[in-house]
């Protein structure tokens, strides 16, 4: 679906008035992007990017900001360039390297000094930094593969479509629906919470599903701790 | 490029006040500013310094957008975060003591101010390295700081690596002004924008 498309779907389930009271500069700014954004972040699979970076001889860190300027969340860390299906292998070797955390490392005083040919973990500090342990001896390429932010559409460009796989389209002029009558205040905002509910029931989004399901666990655990002590 | 004059307008249209009647435009910012100060209370914005170790001095001055601090290496090796209480019990003049350290604490410090325990009795090479690749060379008696920074500045760039933030500072921006008590109170508008908020920084840190 096209912006145009998304632009049309959102009238629709408005209704009478929508244009007059959300501009499509609007639509798109504070419902469409911020829709596409909320999926992602419920359903990070939905838009898988790659970069290729160059790790140089004792280089610990890597700046994300520049590295990978659109990263969410960073979901494997590979050896050698694998953006493609012929995978380039780096200093002859090939593989992801291993999660871990700046905690872990700490265990070891001593992690900062090791050196070796080529690094076996990587861990994050906060959203912007990448490190990578242990420093390395030579040069060696790394493919970063992660959840990226979709770029944002644009009321001068109707005839873009979004960056996520097109079965959501029509989720994120739904999401943008919810997002844009919330603006409405006490009265509609109750019926948009519950129509944004009702699809995040529905949709498949796996990492949402879980944290519904945990918080469904938590009230049950509250109510019959609650009624526990009532007895 | 975000700056806080760039998200004023989408706070404007969620607030349907974009003639800034009920709430001034220095209002929203304000608030803006404020929820970027609590984002960065958060712990989102990592960023790792090098500093120069300096012979018999203690305490180092992170800088003014410093939030906290995670991990601290000492010519090479991870310091042990303490309290200062533990210090005192442990040695009641440890705040006189000089030698390697060991230990780092931020506990009764200003948030901008990290000590290292003992004082070092040697001072670093001044090298400037790119703060991003501290090299092997200048890590020698000198300290690589795992800190959390606060993006600042009305008109500077707040450096936001996804527009995932710009969303969460809105509608926390919203909400946080649409539940402030008086005439244009709105207690139902506020929650929605506060749930809107927790949902998409759930989906950026995955729990």
């Amino acid at each position: 679906m096209t912006t145009q498309e998304l632009l049309t779907r959102v009238y629709d389930q408005i209704g009478l008035g929508g244009s007059t009271f959300w501009p499509a500069a609007e639509v798109v700014a504070n419902g469409l992007s911020p829709a596409m954004r909320l999926l992602i972040g419920w359903k990070p699979s939905l838009l898988i990017q790659r970069a290729l970076v160059t790790l140089a001889v004792d280089q610990a860190f890597i700046d994300l900001r520049t590295a990978a300027p659109r990263q969410i969340r960073m979901q494997r860390v590979c050896l050698g360039d694998v953006r493609t299906e012929d995978p380039v292998l780096s200093q002859g070797r090939e593989g992801d390297l291993r999660q871990t955390s700046l905690a872990a490392l700490r265990g070891h005083r001593e992690w900062f000094q090791v050196r070796r040919a080529v690094p076996s973990h990587w861990y994050t500090h906060g959203l912007d930094v990448l490190g990578i342990y242990p420093r390395v001896l030579s040069s060696t390429l790394l493919t970063l593969v992660y959840s990226a932010d979709p770029t944002p559409l644009s009321a001068s460009d109707l005839s873009r479509e979004p960056e996520i796989s097109e079965q959501y389209h029509p989720v994120i002029a739904d999401v943008a629906t919810c997002l844009l009558q919330a603006k409405e205040g006490a009265g509609e905002v109750e019926h948009a919470m519950q129509r944004l509910q009702n699809i995040m029931q529905v949709e498949p989004l796996k990492a949402l599903q879980k944290t519904l399901r945990a918080q469904g666990y938590r009230e049950q655990a509250m109510t019959a701790r609650g009624q526990a002590v009532s007895a | 490029m975000t700056t806080i004059a760039s998200l004023l307008g989408r706070c404007q249209q969620y607030l349907q006040d974009e003639t800034a009647q009920a709430w001034s435009s220095a209002q929203v910012g304000r608030q803006l500013q404020e929820e970027i100060q609590r984002l960065a209370r958060q712990e989102l914005f990592g960023v790792v310094t090098w500093v120069r170790g300096v012979a018999g001095t203690a305490t180092y001055d992170l800088g003014d957008t410093n939030v906290g601090v995670a991990e601290v290496i000492y010519a090479g090796r991870s310091l042990r975060p303490v309290a200062e209480l533990a210090l005192t019990r442990l040695r009641r003049d440890w705040e006189k003591r000089e030698g390697i350290p060991t230990y780092w604490t931020q506990e009764l410090q200003a948030p901008n101010v990290l000590r290292i325990v003992p004082q070092p009795l040697a001072t670093g090479l001044n090298t400037a390295v790119s703060p991003a690749n501290p090299t092997s060379g200048p890590v020698d008696d000198n300290l690589v700081v795992f800190r959390w920074r606060m993006p600042q500045g009305v008109e500077a760039d707040l450096q936001l690596n996804t527009n995932v933030l710009e969303d969460i500072l809105v509608w926390r921006c919203v909400a946080a002004l649409c539940g402030d008590p008086g005439e244009w109170q709105d207690s139902a508008k506020s929650a929605t924008f506060k749930t809107l908020a927790d949902l998409a920084l759930e989906g950026l840190m995955g729990s």
